[in-house]
């Protein structure tokens, strides 16, 4: 497993990964900045709140699909499929070894987000106050929620070829993200809503859960719940596969 | 004489109609296996859906202001769906550019193309003519979605002129970007980076972006701000410029002018491995 991590380390394009990881949360946070306005810890928050709507909403899901295609990019490219499974590693460990690199990259860009923003705060003049808790667990939060986008934007990159297609059911799943997390009904139920709704800064305000700003029952059937189920489809769809290039 | 010597051309520019249809007719044959002309019409559909389900959670609240005699019908229905509805022409446009050159780089199809006598900044504008009329089939259905939406609540008569605008006008102030995203989809193979850079796109359109109001990721929010008569579109915050109609049609004349020929250039330029 570990081998097959580094191989497949080995053949992400890095100066591709790297842009999208840092100038995509970058421009999400630039874009917004607003100087000389308050100072303080509520300002603080409160500019971070408007940062992640632009952030996670749709870019951050959207760029898990991208990256999701990107994983598959080096065998969909020239038949490196039926070349890497002919080699003898299992499917299981092929596929396994491509989502824990899709949810590192995932890592990097969520940190990359935080970081661009508590430097554009401190220049732009925000203070001091930094709410570093808040924004550590909206980060991590955020992480965990788009996992299982993660895991179902890698089942279907894994068998689709075209970037397009994948992308497409990523943005008519991450659309209605943003009505949803407006419902009290439909809100926790959602799964693509979920990056939003947990990166809030306001969400442990309005759930009352310390525990991943998500109400528990959000947490455990929807996103661990969404992430074993689209695990699991994506696993037995590739063991199962017919390789023919 | 006269008519001797004009016999060749008349014979050439004859072949040259003949290819113009064979290029059209060939992007035809070419997109219909694909995901393009589902997504044309279901993405118009899951936008409207999305505003039947808003209406069935939330009808009551939204209704208010209108059964008040505060807002028209017609506002009620474009202020829930408008945002949605340029993000997603946005993130459409990004789409079709991208799968309208899927297959010509997936199978080396450029190679085989070029090989035969066809002009390459021709298959360029036609690629891009195509783009622009499955967009423009979308955007018209999303006025049909607005309308079934209207007489399904009882917003009151249907006003076709809004209706019409709100089909054109986003349409028209979204093919700059299309055409950026074609000449990113045609210019690089690793169709990652066109994409990526199309899902940056609904972020200068959400509020605060001080982007000069004349790029393509601006002008649509212009344009679906004159569509709705007034900040419905913006953010929290947003400084509008209003841009008029006539500017936001200018606008985008000026840079699809550009583009295409940027792109059309670029295509007839490059040299294809």
């Amino acid at each position: 497993m570990l081998r097959m991590l580094k191989v497949e380390l080995m053949k992400m394009q890095w100066w591709l990964v790297g842009l999208l990881a840092i100038g995509g949360p970058a421009l999400a946070v630039l874009l917004g900045v607003n100087p000389g306005a308050e100072t303080g810890a509520e300002a603080w928050k409160l500019a971070y709140g408007y940062a992640t709507v632009r952030y996670s909403w749709l870019f951050y899901p959207l760029l898990a699909g991208v990256f999701a295609a990107l994983v598959c990019r080096p065998e969909h490219v020239g038949g490196g499929w039926k070349q890497l499974l002919a080699l003898p590693v299992s499917r299981t460990t092929v596929y396994g070894a491509k989502l824990v690199t899709l949810a590192g990259i995932l890592a990097v860009t969520n940190l990359a987000f935080g970081a661009v923003f508590v430097a554009a705060g401190m220049v732009s003049g925000l203070g001091a106050g930094v709410p570093w808790s808040v924004i550590g667990m909206s980060m991590l939060a955020g992480w965990v929620a788009v996992l299982p986008l993660a895991a179902v934007q890698l089942w279907v990159s894994s068998r689709w070829k075209s970037f397009g297609a994948a992308l497409a059911l990523n943005v008519c799943l991450t659309l209605p993200a943003i009505f949803a997390a407006q419902s009290h009904e439909f809100g926790p139920w959602y799964p693509w809503a979920q990056p939003l709704l947990a990166m809030s800064p306001f969400a442990s305000d309005q759930t009352g859960s310390t525990a991943l700003n998500v109400a528990p029952m959000t947490l455990w059937v929807v996103i661990v719940g969404g992430f074993v189920v689209s695990l699991i489809g994506g696993l037995v769809t590739f063991a199962r596969a017919d390789v023919r290039q | 004489m006269s008519r001797l010597a004009s016999a060749p051309r008349a014979v050439a520019s004859a072949s040259a109609r003949a290819s113009a249809i064979g290029l059209i007719a060939a992007d035809w044959r070419r997109m219909r296996g694909t995901w393009i002309l589902p997504l044309t019409v279901l993405g118009p559909l899951g936008v409207t859906l999305l505003g039947v389900i808003l209406f069935l959670l939330r009808g009551e609240y939204m209704l208010k202001p209108f059964l008040a005699g505060e807002v028209s019908g017609w506002r009620v229905a474009i202020d829930q769906l408008g945002m949605v509805h340029i993000f997603a022409l946005g993130l459409g446009a990004a789409l079709i550019a991208s799968m309208i050159v899927d297959v010509e780089h997936r199978s080396d199809i450029w190679k085989q193309l070029f090989g035969m006598p066809v002009s390459r900044a021709k298959t360029y504008v036609v690629k891009f003519a195509w783009a622009a009329v499955l967009l423009a089939v979308s955007s018209a259905l999303m006025s049909v979605g607005y309308a079934a939406i209207m007489v399904w609540q009882d917003l009151g008569p249907l006003p076709w002129a809004d209706l019409a605008r709100a089909a054109w006008l986003p349409w028209v102030a979204a093919l700059p970007l299309l055409a950026l995203q074609l000449l990113l989809s045609t210019a690089i193979k690793n169709q990652a980076v066109p994409l990526a850079a199309g899902i940056v796109a609904p972020m200068f359109g959400m509020g605060m972006s001080r982007i000069p109001a004349w790029m393509p990721w601006r002008l649509m929010t212009e344009a679906m701000t004159s569509v709705a008569g007034g900040a419905a579109a913006g953010g929290p915050g947003e400084a509008l410029t209003w841009y008029s109609q006539s500017q936001v049609v200018s606008a985008s004349g000026l840079s699809i002018l550009v583009l295409v020929t940027l792109g059309a250039a670029m295509l007839a330029h490059r040299e294809i491995r």
